[in-house]
């Protein structure tokens, strides 16, 4: 059974029509890789994933799971497995990360009926895997991505992907405004994620990414649609080509 | 599907110290004039000079009027429907010992979490405060003081302030008014007129207070104000930290409180107090709530001297209070830390001055206020700095969180400095919970009222960092509830 | 605080335009300046030595050669279209001032013009009233000459999608009053470059109305207040349309036994969202016995909004100071040298030359850093 099927959505931001008849499905141990060019609607489809207010769902349907999500709330969203890594990670001053990691990772057990994960394993977990990812164990401490670098505050989206360990990581441009090893250290976060249980949904803007987590398939999103499907030879195709020759 | 802020923002809040406690009382008829002046006087049994500094009182506040400048509105209050002394009828006689008290009150205390007897306090039985004495203030009087034998050991007096003027006189006579004098303003007048009971505490020289002073006041019966006065002297090199809480009932009309708390610090003494205040708010309409009407004030007498005051404010309809410091002793160090929320028809003006007189005064206040529903919440300040504060240095950082496009949050900084060498510095911020924030949250499985309440809560962080262990978490709960209320 | 009151003792006939009746006039008048707000306003300095000005006679500005596309028309009664009627309440003093003039001066523009127009102040003027028309663009220098008391009354109103650069150096010794109050229409830009230095006793009302979306303001201002003068500047800037900006900068340096007082007030009314506004205010104080009273105040009814004020006072600073001195300038030049800078980080605009030349920085040796 299919992780996510986006069944030939249209929806809409501001009033104004962003995706036109999407289609896409994802299945367990499946990486897919979206590209396109800027206002192509890729960013608009990480946000109706998550379900982000201000994002309307037209016509079509989303599933995930085989359930169809459409009428969840975010946080519903996320106690199911759907995660997304922000293109622009928000700063909550004074919240800790520590305290955001723990209310989240408290919050999804007990929607799921888990037991809580306990504190003393945490912030194991949680110092652990922050080394992993260059990151000072002293960020724990700080507020919620503040006075975090660009580079940082991706690595912190990484480090959350790590630690909750959805069913379903859909990664809105983590690679842009990173230099070549920050890239290689969210690159490498990203593949210990990766396992035949799980999906990825990358969406960048460049191949250069897919150097380091090679993606099954690539599809190429312009105008609110997938125009063309491939495996990762398409990627290199597109970096040749540029995108001026799909509109 | 998802919230947006403003869908957030609605209903009332959960008050949960809401309920009244079935107490038979010994309530005076309503209305103030000499002979209740007396009449309270004479039921406390008090000196001769205490009796006319209470009258001297009531005839500055008849010639005063009630200050209009705070950014409040509300109808005249009319002062000669309240009634100014209420005791539970069994206590009318004094304090008696613990045993004696009516079990309904112990219960009434009980259920608000607050540990009167010492052994199940000492075993945090009711909850987890077991180094804490409490003083209870039930109405207009003191019902029971706490851990006083472990005190006296270390020869700290902690007592109703109707018992230390009998018990310690001169201290009392010394120093009631000497921050806060009779005339000071016209709810300090009203209450050196009528004050009923308060705390009293004394820290001789150079002990630190083995425990947290605590003081419980609680408004029970309907149509009565609270005036209460609490006086708090740190002898030479002494610490003490002190803490203050409050509930009412939920009632449909106005109750006053109108509290004048004196601290004095002498030499190297520092003073910590700190205010979880949550009385009744009123409903989502704006009907019942206190008027919480209230003149705190420390003096850093002595050089080197500090006070620190610290207050969580959710509650009350109308909150007018502006606990100060006089920093007359050189070097001396004042402190304010103040979180205020509203909600729903709440108004708050409150803030702080520091009065800088001493050279090389340093004086910080951190002010975080938070508004939702139609509220309206002000932070109104002082810096003066005087032309003897030579060297003398002040920050202030006021921010304000709007939830909500229908409240008010409103920034009211006096600067006035007459000393070119002091430096003074004011910023001031406001923002909002922004839908990113939220949806952040959300997006990791926090829902949005946690994540509302959470961001608050982060909000207010620098405060609640001063508040003693154990208020600090109860703040943070309280705030929760509060909000939970607005976040529906 | 005392009650306010304008010493009317001729008690004029005011225009026919502003009330029918002399007395509800001088009430409402009354009413107005004692609301909470316009007592706030005179907190610190005593309002009778100002308004005692209203009385005095008109002098009439030199106006120069007027730019291109600007008509200038003296009005007596019958102003239907004045900009002025129902501002008793925001600016009750400024509306007295009209009871005292027979005619005001009533400036319109419109276009492009290349060449500023130029207001010379030769004592109190009559008020003005200068309206720009919609998407034109004015420069607007203000000056005042001759060492006499004088008061100003100035009105702007800007059209939509207007731009309007308001320069002015008031550098007169004496006692000066300057009311200053903007409307600004949808998309209309207005900026401030305000320098002072001078006059023993000089009180600044300034109220910029952003009344429409899009609408924003900006004031730079640089004062310098020597010794025992006394500066009182009070500013409002109201939002009371979504969308607009404003950005307010007031560095002001206190000199031996001068006065300053500051009141910045912003406000913002109720569904107003996406409006960003920020003032600060610096103070450097350079001698002894100064006194210096501030309140950046904020009235925020909606949340959609970015607001930051600051306020400080103090001196120069020791490291700054010795920094210069390391490099072999003399301590009073180096505190000279710094305050110069803090005053023109401040001086902005086309008449900044001028101000900076007129600025004069003491270099008293009161060196104690």
């Amino acid at each position: 059974m299919s992780l996510l099927n986006v069944k030939n959505v249209t929806a809409k931001v501001a009033e104004q029509n962003i995706l036109k008849g999407l289609n896409l499905e994802v299945k367990a141990g499946e990486v897919h890789a979206i590209m396109g060019p800027n206002g192509s609607g890729k960013s608009t489809l990480a946000n109706i994933l998550a379900g982000k207010p201000g994002y309307e769902v037209t016509s079509g349907s989303v599933e995930f799971d085989g359930h169809d999500i459409s009428d969840w709330e975010p946080h519903e969203r996320a106690h199911a497995g759907i995660f997304l890594a922000f293109q622009y990670p928000v700063e909550i001053p004074g919240v800790s990360n520590m305290e955001f990691l723990k209310a989240s990772l408290d919050a999804k057990a007990f929607a799921n009926k888990q037991e809580q994960t306990n504190a003393a394993a945490f912030i194991k977990q949680a110092r652990s895997l922050a080394e992993s990812l260059d990151l000072n164990p002293d960020f724990l401490k700080r507020g919620v991505n503040e006075g975090f670098s660009g580079g940082e505050k991706k690595r912190n989206e990484i480090l959350q992907l790590l630690l909750l360990q959805p069913r379903l990581a859909v990664l809105d441009e983590t690679d842009s405004g990173l230099d070549i090893d920050a890239l290689q250290v969210v690159a490498e976060g990203v593949n210990r994620f990766r396992n035949d249980n799980n999906g990825v949904v990358l969406i960048t803007h460049y191949q250069r990414l897919l150097d380091y987590i090679v993606p099954d398939y690539v599809h190429v999103l312009a105008d609110g649609k997938i125009v063309q499907s491939g495996d990762k030879s398409l990627a290199l195709e597109l970096e040749k080509k540029g995108y001026a020759w799909l509109t | 599907m998802s919230h947006s802020v403003d869908d957030l923002v609605k209903s009332n809040a959960e008050y949960q110290a809401g309920f009244i406690s079935n107490i038979e009382s010994d309530t005076i008829p309503p209305g103030l004039d000499e002979s209740v002046v007396r009449f309270i006087s004479a039921k406390k049994g008090e000196p001769q000079w205490l009796t006319e500094w209470r009258l001297e009182a009531y005839t500055k506040w008849r010639e005063m009027t009630a200050p209009e400048w705070a950014h409040v509105h509300f109808p005249p209050v009319d002062f000669e429907s309240i009634s100014y002394y209420s005791a539970p009828k069994d206590m009318s006689d004094g304090p008696k010992s613990l045993a004696e008290v009516d079990p309904e009150l112990l219960r009434t205390y009980e259920k608000l979490g607050i540990p009167l007897h010492e052994q199940e306090a000492l075993a945090g039985v009711i909850q987890s405060r077991p180094n804490v004495a409490v003083d209870a203030v039930f109405d207009s009087v003191s019902i029971a003081t706490t851990f006083k034998d472990k005190l006296a050991e270390a020869g700290v007096v902690f007592c109703p302030i109707s018992e230390a003027v009998h018990s310690h006189p001169e201290l009392v006579q010394k120093y009631l008014g000497s921050v806060v004098p009779k005339g000071d303003n016209f709810y300090a007048a009203l209450n050196s007129a009528v004050f009923s009971d308060g705390s009293f505490v004394y820290i001789p020289k150079g002990v630190r207070c083995p425990m947290e002073l605590s003081t419980y006041f609680r408004i029970n019966e309907r149509n009565t104000g609270q005036f209460e006065r609490t006086l708090i002297i740190a002898d030479e090199g002494s610490h003490v930290s002190y803490l203050e809480g409050c509930t009412a009932p939920m009632r449909d009309e106005n109750q006053l409180h109108a509290a004048v708390v004196e601290l004095v610090a002498l030499g190297d003494a520092q003073i910590k107090y700190s205010t979880v205040q949550n009385w009744y708010p009123g409903d989502e309409n704006g009907k019942g709530g206190i008027y919480n009407f209230v003149t705190k004030r420390g003096l850093c007498a002595g050089a080197r001297s500090k006070i620190s005051w610290t207050q969580v404010e959710t509650g009350s309809a109308i909150t007018w209070k502006y606990p100060s410091v006089v920093l007359r002793g050189d070097h001396s160090v004042g402190e304010f830390y103040s979180v205020a929320l509203t909600n729903n028809r709440q108004q708050a003006d409150t803030g702080t001055k520091m009065i800088h007189m001493g050279k090389d005064t340093r004086s910080t206040i951190i002010s975080k206020g938070i508004s939702t529903g139609r509220s309206e919440n002000s932070y109104r300040g002082l810096v003066r700095i005087s032309p003897t504060a030579s060297g003398a240095r002040n920050f202030t950082q006021c921010d304000s969180l709007l939830i909500g496009d229908t409240c008010g949050a409103h920034t009211f900084p006096y600067i006035e400095n007459s000393n070119t060498q002091a430096i003074v510095e004011h910023e001031a911020t406001t923002s909002k919970v922004s839908e990113d924030q939220l949806f952040a949250c959300q997006q990791r499985g926090i829902d949005p009222e946690k994540a509302v309440s959470m961001i608050v809560n982060g909000f207010c962080k620098e405060v609640f960092k001063e508040l003693p262990m154990e208020f600090a978490v109860e703040a943070g709960k309280l705030l929760e509830v509060s909000l939970e209320g607005a976040v529906g | 605080m005392a009650h306010l009151e304008l010493a009317l003792a001729s008690k004029p006939e005011p225009p026919r335009w502003l009330s029918d009746d002399s007395d509800q006039f001088q009430d409402a008048v009354n009413q107005a300046l004692n609301s909470k707000v316009h007592r706030e306003r005179w907190k610190y300095t005593k309002s009778q030595p100002i308004l005692d000005m209203l009385e005095a006679p008109a002098v009439a500005p030199n106006w120069h050669t007027l730019p291109d596309g600007v008509v200038l028309r003296q009005i007596t009664q019958d102003l239907q279209d004045a900009p002025l009627q129902n501002q008793i309440a925001d600016a009750p003093e400024a509306s007295s001032a009209l009871c005292y003039h027979d005619k005001l001066t009533l400036i319109e523009a419109s276009g492009n013009p290349t060449q500023p127009l130029i207001i010379e102040h030769r004592g109190h003027s009559a008020p003005i009233v200068l309206k720009l028309a919609a998407n034109s663009h004015l420069e607007l220098h203000e000056m005042y000459a001759d060492n006499v008391d004088q008061h100003q009354t100035l009105w702007i109103e800007l059209g939509a999608g207007s731009s309007l650069t308001h320069a002015r150096n008031s550098f007169i010794k004496a006692k000066h009053w300057q009311f200053l109050h903007v409307n600004l229409a949808r998309d209309a830009s207005y900026v401030l470059h305000n320098h002072s230095c001078g006059a023993q006793l000089r009180r600044q009302d300034i109220q910029i109305l952003c009344n429409e979306p899009g609408s924003n303001a900006t004031i730079t201002s640089a004062s310098q207040v020597g010794e025992g003068q006394h500066l009182d500047q009070q500013i409002t800037l109201e939002h009371r349309a979504a969308n607009s900006s404003s950005d307010q900068v007031f560095h002001n340096i206190v000199e031996d036994k001068a006065k300053v007082t500051f009141n910045g007030r912003i406000h913002i009314h109720q569904h107003c969202p996406q409006v960003a506004a920020t003032l600060q205010n610096k103070n450097l104080a350079m001698g002894d016995n100064a006194t210096i009273n501030t309140k950046p105040e904020l009235e925020i009814y909606t949340d959609d909004v970015t607001c930051a004020h600051g306020a400080t006072v103090g001196q120069l600073d020791p490291q700054h100071v010795f920094y210069c001195a390391s490099r072999g300038i003399p301590l009073a030049e180096a505190r000279a040298l710094l305050a110069q800078a803090f005053l023109n980080t401040a001086t902005t605009g086309p008449l900044a030359q001028q101000a900076l030349s007129e600025f004069g920085i003491p270099t008293s040796d009161k060196a104690d850093v």
